[in-house]
């Protein structure tokens, strides 16, 4: 497989299965406002995946397949998503914390990508597209941060124990392949020390400036670019592809 | 975490062809920031709109129905009060 499609597949892989967590919470939000506002950016994320995937179908070598076959035909060895997106969706602190973390990754890492060529590719204009939309997940997911860090003594208290589960995962965003070494070459992606630094800038700042403290880094998430999942994983996917697996090729 | 401890908020907008802000409904909210991202949120995502503006419910002084009759019915005999009520002199150059 080659790299541009690999690396078109693990940014729709991220996509789907955080849009699929995030849309657990329809019906089930902290209020009826923000049950919508996430349901929302569930949406995003998802419309995400499927361009990405199309995307992906046009530049497969294995004719055929489509937004459909990535999304419900393929098993988890196959799926290349960051652990952080498969994780399940705990309290409301956590995964307000875990979009936080990961929309800003989504802006730096689609804002490389839209800077590409357009002339060569479709890819830089979805790009921007998506770049948008994050910068509005973002600036949503910083004042919830901020919001819960100042809140009451257990919103405080949720936020940082949040902070103390998903900070090993956000390591894996730096741990790049060679397929993101490729994407670095071609300008596609960030280069790996300027996203770390990038990021953790950002995010520093938010989170000093709500009394957050960061932990002590001493364990780092590996494996999800090369299909290795945590136990979570399976019965995420076990529900979101069983009427497919149940009855092959189902439309509508 | 419920709508506790968060204030109501009416939602007015500006539709892409629009010239007025309309009223379109109210929501929950922790400050105006908060407002103004959830109505863009509850409100807008058929592209109803293209500018937002969210005011504190309570900011909003609402005459009262018992006033109805001394507010309203004077009006009700008033027909001189339209320009239509007037002829216009046909000397007069439109």
């Amino acid at each position: 497989m080659n790299h541009l499609l690999k690396y078109s597949l693990r940014l729709g892989d991220n996509a789907l299965i955080l849009g699929q967590r995030m849309s657990e919470w329809c019906g089930h939000g902290p209020f009826l406002e923000e049950d919508i506002a996430m349901a929302n950016s569930a949406l995003d994320y998802i419309g995400r995946a499927r361009l990405l995937y199309t995307y992906a179908a046009t530049i497969d070598s294995v004719q055929g397949r489509d937004e459909d076959f990535y999304a419900f035909c393929r098993d988890e060895s196959e799926f290349e998503n960051l652990q952080i997106c498969e994780l399940p969706n705990g309290d409301y602190a956590f995964t307000i914390l875990r979009q936080f973390f990961f929309d800003h990754y989504c802006v730096l890492v689609y804002q490389a990508l839209s800077r590409l060529d357009k002339q060569l590719d479709q890819l830089p204009a979805l790009a921007a597209k998506i770049v948008k939309e994050s910068s509005f997940h973002l600036a949503r997911s910083t004042r919830w941060v901020r919001r819960l860090a100042l809140g009451t003594n257990e919103s405080h208290q949720r936020i940082n124990r949040a902070l103390e589960e998903l900070w090993g995962y956000t390591r894996e965003f730096f741990n790049y392949d060679d397929t993101d070494q490729s994407m670095v070459r071609i300008g596609a992606c960030p280069e790996k020390e300027k996203l770390r630094s990038d990021w953790s800038k950002m995010v520093e700042k938010v989170l000093f400036g709500v009394s957050l403290k960061l932990p002590e880094p001493n364990w780092e998430a590996n494996g999800g670019r090369q299909g290795v999942h945590t136990e979570h994983m399976g019965r995420l996917l076990a529900e979101m592809q069983v009427l497919q697996r149940r009855y092959p090729s189902l439309s509508w | 975490m419920d709508s506790d401890g968060l204030e109501l908020w009416e939602v007015f907008l500006r539709s892409a062809r629009g010239i007025e802000h309309k009223h379109v409904g109210s929501l929950h909210a922790a400050n105006a920031e908060h407002a103004m991202e959830s109505a863009r949120d509850v409100y807008t995502r058929r592209q109803e709109g293209i500018s937002i503006w969210v005011v504190r419910s309570q900011e909003i002084h609402a005459s009262q129905s018992e006033d109805n009759e001394m507010f309203f019915d004077p009006a009700e005999d008033k027909v001189y009060r339209h320009p239509t009520f007037y002829d216009v002199s046909e000397k007069l150059k439109l």
